[in-house]
């Protein structure tokens, strides 16, 4: 993203977001409507709209990382359509976390939705404030720094922040109260206080909740064994220290930069995205004046090796991109020496294991010493695994569920807390992306309508956001493993014959000096196919025969390499 | 039951497709165009002669990766090798089938070859020999039983080859091919037949394991191991090499008994159809859930090509210990209750095309899902297959079934040695001198770690080798080095019917195009004016949605004007390289601004 230096904003293509109004029955009853508009099917773009009587609540606005399914794209963002044609009824975003996949989509989409309030933790809007700058795009909402414990009234909302985990200085969770009942939505369970969570069991409640590590089975470790750990790690002095991943959580930032001053090491601030999150902590005072232990990356050779700490860490989705580069040798203060430490962590579904593997050996290679966590090990991700969320589901005993943030399966094991607790199965629903889940208001009943917000899904793509053309990605896949196949054929229209040899041109495909015969073949085959054409038609259809090469040509192909590239025949009559 | 003893999994077993590999038409009928450049003749003359009386390492593959395992020893006249596998494509090898050993320096010594010894049955071992024999001459192979007709059919897919002249081997024996006598000793896998070698030297014994794993109840090695492993109680072990694979992993392994226990109580409990996806590599524990399942009167429906042939496998070797009318035909899946029903199925990998994934995708024939329907997923994923493979658990449980996976249940057990069954197998073997193999180089360094510290293993005795490292014990079995020459390591692959070596343009040109597309511009110049034909042609594919872009492509077109008629201004007899490179600058600039992505641009100029 931003590759490009002229870079002149994003542009949302308007034929893109389809315009037609979809008919949806709108609410009444004074129901509580409840949509999630990503998070439901996947890990990441969390998003989830509470619509009652004349107001919409908006919690989280998450990007998706880019997997295999969307080749070349940089990120998925939640499908906003419902929210759009619905404008007149935001009345504000609640962010519960910093992280990309809680926060991520709100630069890309609060313009389309007329820049409504957003109200997150002072850090959190710092550090959202920061990433508009980044991505150069102008903010125009007012960011209302919120804290636990507070209430405020949004729109016909009453909304009480809560924490519940007392440690983290961005994530929280709320609960909304409602004549009849209230809907509480967690997003930071992990090491819990669950004390915090004074609820009354007479009450009605709904409990919408995030499953993001829900597979992860056992106890949780708690903040001292992470802190051990990463004392353990700076402590040593076998080497530079490195930190891959997770040094731009502000957790982990804040005890690094602790740590390092117990240790008398210096500190190098080397990402962006690592300075993002140390501006923001200094900007609002979670962090002082750190000149005494910071060092400029350029003066790295002035101190010995085993007395620097690195920050390397990339932003989520793209976290190792500043190690591969140091990998290869493109940095040219820093490269990697035996005892060195690079300390990572990977998530299971965000991140391939295979690339994390090809990243250990690379650096075993150098001699590096390796210090591989679970994302479920450290505090990155603020949700709780298995054990811990069945505490929760306990203590609360809700009257209806609904989890979110996680793929399908990973929902459905959390509801399966549930039912264990005694839950009737209609008072659980397992959403999905765009279903309208609609809530009596005396908390009586809960369904799942058949009506559906639009959920196709919408992409950052370069510069670009909208839909997702279908026709490019299938090309894109095949490109990508069976490359492509050009033969450029020149009619001389004035003689009705070919006026030359066929051009070819090819990439990613096969190896054209090995395949000299191959070429020579291809090339009297469309001379054939044209010449044959030519001669049974006076009037030349372009079209016409065009098919008739692509299938020649694709035939031909496939037989003789079984590869089977996107063969394109160009015609052009002079 | 057969009274073998059943072991179970390997953890990052090789049988599973690329996933972004997609079925041909007609693939199978096509006879591969062996590659004759296989660059220069004597790519391999840099390396030094082996001296007489020294012993000569290399392996061809299976150190930088899991999969394409292949070992040689050179003694004298004489070498053997160990294994012949394939390495599925991943990420970094975009459309490409398989990774092949590099053999270049066997084809250069084919007449030293004197025989061809496979450790086990699973791809990873046996999947390159139809490609490579062709180049070594077709040596002997020395394999068991049920290895030997593992071999046999997958070469039935290639008619077209010279038959292999396979011997007969068993555990206990021993043959001696050239001036080496080579004795073979079982081992626990996750396979039937599965072998470790022992080679004779003057000096002591090379031993290399294949894969294997403990047969062990609670980290306590049963008798059947400490009995197999009691040869080398008399034995002077001069060279160790063996499995890395799991070595990452602390302690024993989930034990057998535990897993089989719970596999059996689900087969039994279990109140509606069971559907049971596996490794179909996993040949002992099919085996198993065959008899169990008739054991509790059930009924098996074996589906995925994969998984039946390698039953058929099991039924020639006679392994396969059940009545005929348990196995019952898919087709008649309808004339059964459905707790009477067990179906073993193919794809746990997230493989789209194998069983369980067209299950997921409501696209299987026959099977059709339901909330009553439990699915127990009885393999570990493979790294690199997390996300098809929560696809896979997604799509299942969208259909209201009962998901049991190994994450959350002891119903997988690798068929790979974790630390401490490592650290006992040391022990036992008690070498001199130690080389990790099977698996990446981290965990090649972890395992050469487990050798220092179980044995106390000087660190000079330890070689942590990649592919092609030549490595020679010298002077009369007191020294283990490294020669700074290597083996040629080049990748070798098979792209579609070519096999050979893997053009590095060509990939990079596909991960790129794969991502950003590409742009093609067509610039017809007339030659006897010295002028732009007409306006230049744009083709373009996986970039950006065209149809939406006019603007855009009217801007690239005036562009590519301006840069051609420049160019023709200043100079009388055109450059085509020169205008080509500044008409792919500008292109690519432009549509970098424009729309932030980099297309691969290719001006195709043509003069006429």
């Amino acid at each position: 993203m931003n590759k490009n230096k002229n870079f002149k904003g994003f542009k949302t293509n308007s034929e893109l977001i389809s315009r037609k109004e979809s008919y949806i029955t709108p609410l009444k009853d004074d129901n509580i409507r409840i949509i999630n508009l990503g998070g439901t099917e996947e890990c990441g773009k969390n998003m989830t709209a509470i619509e009652w009587r004349d107001s919409i609540l908006i919690i989280n606005a998450g990007v998706q990382f880019s997997s295999s399914a969307t080749p070349g794209v940089d990120y998925v963002i939640p499908n906003i359509k419902y929210l759009e044609d619905n404008v007149s009824k935001i009345k504000g975003v609640v962010v519960t976390s910093s992280n990309l996949e809680y926060s991520g989509s709100i630069p890309f989409i609060l313009n389309t939705i007329d820049n409504p309030r957003v109200y997150g933790r002072l850090y959190t809007n710092t550090l959202i404030g920061k990433r508009f700058e980044q991505l150069r795009i102008d903010n125009k909402s007012e960011f209302v720094p919120v804290e636990e414990e507070m209430s405020i009234k949004v729109g016909d909302f009453d909304v009480k922040f809560i924490s519940i985990n007392k440690v983290l200085a961005d994530t929280l969770s709320l609960e909304i109260t409602t004549p009849n009942g209230n809907l509480i939505y967690t997003s930071d369970t992990k090491n819990m206080d669950i004390n915090s969570i004074s609820t009354d069991k007479q009450n009605n409640n709904l409990f919408i909740a995030e499953s993001m590590n829900i597979e992860n089975v056992g106890s949780e470790i708690s903040y001292k064994s992470v802190e051990d750990k990463l004392a353990k790690i700076i402590m040593s002095d076998t080497g530079t220290i490195l930190f891959a991943t997770f040094a731009n959580n502000i957790y982990h930032m804040l005890k690094i930069v602790e740590l390092c001053r117990k240790t008398n090491k210096k500190l190098i601030v080397s990402s962006s995205s690592c300075r993002l999150c140390l501006e923001s902590a200094q900007e609002i005072g979670l962090l002082g004046d750190i000149n005494d232990i910071l060092i400029e990356a350029k003066d790295y050779s002035n101190y010995k090796r085993n007395q620097v700490v690195m920050l390397i860490s990339g932003s989520e989705g793209r976290e190792f991109d500043n190690l591969y580069k140091i990998l290869q040798n493109s940095n040219d203060y820093y490269s990697i020496k035996e005892g060195d430490h690079v300390v990572m962590a990977t998530h299971p579904i965000i991140h391939n294991q295979r690339t994390a593997q090809t990243t250990k050996d690379e650096l075993s290679r150098l001699g590096a010493i390796i210090h591989h966590f679970k994302y479920s090990d450290i505090l990155y991700s603020p949700s709780a695994g298995h054990d811990e969320l069945g505490t929760l589901h306990s203590k609360l005993m809700p009257k209806f569920f609904i989890p979110v943030s996680g793929c399908h399966y990973m929902l459905r094991v959390h509801s399966d807390i549930e039912r264990k607790i005694g839950a009737p199965e209609n008072h659980i629903v397992i959403p999905d992306n765009g279903m309208l889940i609609e809530l009596r208001s005396d908390f009586s009943r809960i369904t799942n309508t058949r009506e559906k917000a639009e959920s196709e899904i919408v992409v950052v793509d370069g510069n670009k956001i909208g839909k997702l053309h279908n026709v490019v990605i299938k090309d894109r896949e095949t490109l990508g493993a069976q490359g492509i196949f050009f033969a450029i054929i020149l009619i001389d229209m004035k003689n009705h014959k070919l006026k030359k040899a066929p051009d070819i041109a090819t990439r990613g495909f096969v190896f054209l000096n090995d395949s000299q015969d191959l070429i020579t073949n291809v090339k009297s085959i469309i001379t054939e196919t044209t010449n044959s054409y030519l001669n049974k038609n006076r009037h030349i259809e372009i079209d016409d025969l065009k098919a008739d090469l692509q299938s020649v040509l694709q035939k031909y192909l496939l037989q003789k390499t079984a590869k089977d590239p996107v063969a394109i025949p160009l015609i052009i009559k002079v | 039951m057969n009274n073998k003893k059943i072991i179970t999994a390997p953890k990052a077993e090789m049988n599973t497709k690329n996933m972004n590999h997609k079925p041909r038409k007609d693939k199978k009928m096509v006879q591969p165009v062996f590659e004759s450049k296989m660059g220069d003749p004597d790519e391999t003359s840099h390396i030094p002669p082996l001296k007489d009386g020294d012993i000569r390492i290399i392996h061809l593959g299976g150190l930088e990766e899991i999969g394409r395992n292949m070992s040689l020893v050179e003694y004298k006249d004489t070498i053997i090798i160990i294994d012949c596998g394939i390495q599925f494509s991943e990420q970094s090898t975009p459309g490409i089938d398989f990774i092949l050993p590099n053999t270049k320096y066997l084809e250069e010594r084919k007449h030293k070859i004197k025989g061809m010894f496979i450790t086990h049955g699973h791809l990873d071992h046996i999947g390159a020999i139809p490609y490579i024999m062709p180049r070594i001459g077709n040596p002997n192979i020395y394999a068991r039983n049920f290895t030997q007709l593992m071999i046999r059919k997958r070469h039935e897919e290639f008619p077209y080859l010279e038959p292999l002249k396979i011997n007969i081997i068993e555990k206990g024996g021993s043959v001696t091919v050239g001036d080496l006598k080579v004795n073979f000793f079982g081992v626990s896998h996750a396979i039937p037949d599965s072998m470790g070698i022992i080679v004779e030297t003057p000096y002591g014994d090379i031993v290399h394991t294949g894969d294997l794993r403990l047969d062990h109840i609670e980290g306590v090695p049963s008798e059947r191991e400490i009995k197999q492993y009691s040869i080398f109680d008399n034995r002077k072990v001069l060279l160790l090499m063996t499995d890395s694979t799991n070595c990452e992993n602390p302690g024993f392994s989930i034990s057998d008994s535990v897993v089989y226990n719970n596999i059996e109580n689900a087969i039994r409990d279990t109140p509606g159809r069971l559907i049971i996806s596996t490794f179909s590599s996993q040949v002992e524990r099919m085996l198993f859930m065959l008899k169990i399942a008739e054991k509790y009167g059930k009924k098996v429906v074996v589906e995925g090509r994969s998984m039946k042939t390698n039953v058929e496998v099991a039924r020639l070797a006679e392994l396969l210990d059940v009545k005929p009318d348990t196995m019952i035909p898919i087709e008649s899946i309808e004339n059964y209750p459905p707790n009477k029903l067990i179906l073993l199925v193919t794809g746990a990998q997230g493989e789209d095309f194998a069983a369980l994934g067209r299950i997921g995708l409501k696209n299987h024939k026959y099977i059709k899902l339901n909330r009553f329907d439990t699915i127990l997923m009885s393999s570990s994923i493979v790294p690199g297959n997390e996300r098809p493979v929560q696809k896979l658990k997604d799509n299942l449980s969208r259909q209201g079934a009962h998901l049991i996976h190994y994450r959350t249940s002891d119903i997988h057990s690798s068929g790979h040695a974790n630390a401490d069954e490592l650290a006992w197998i040391h022990k036992k073997i008690n070498p001199k001198f130690f080389i990790p193999v099977h698996g990446y180089h981290y965990l090649l360094t972890v395992h050469s770690q487990i050798a220092q510290n179980t044995l106390g293993i000087p660190k000079e005795n330890v070689i942590v080798p990649d592919n092609g490292t030549v490595m020679e014990i010298q002077e009369n079995g007191t020294k283990l080095v490294t020669l700074k020459e290597s083996a040629p390591r080049e990748l070798l692959v098979v792209d579609g019917t070519t096999v050979g070596k893997v053009s590095d343009v060509i990939l990079k040109d596909r991960q790129n195009i794969g991502d950003e597309g590409v742009f093609a511009v067509i610039i017809i110049i007339d030659g006897a004016s010295n002028r732009l034909k007409k306006s230049p042609d744009i083709s373009s594919r996986g970039f950006i949605y065209l149809k939406e872009s006019q603007e855009l492509l009217m801007e690239v077109r005036e562009n590519i004007k301006n840069t051609v008629n420049n160019h023709l201004d200043h100079s009388k007899h055109s450059n085509v390289d020169m205008l080509r490179n500044e008409v792919k600058l500008n292109v690519s600039n432009l549509l970098l601004d424009a729309t932030g992505k980099k297309p691969l641009v290719i001006p195709i100029i043509i003069t006429i």
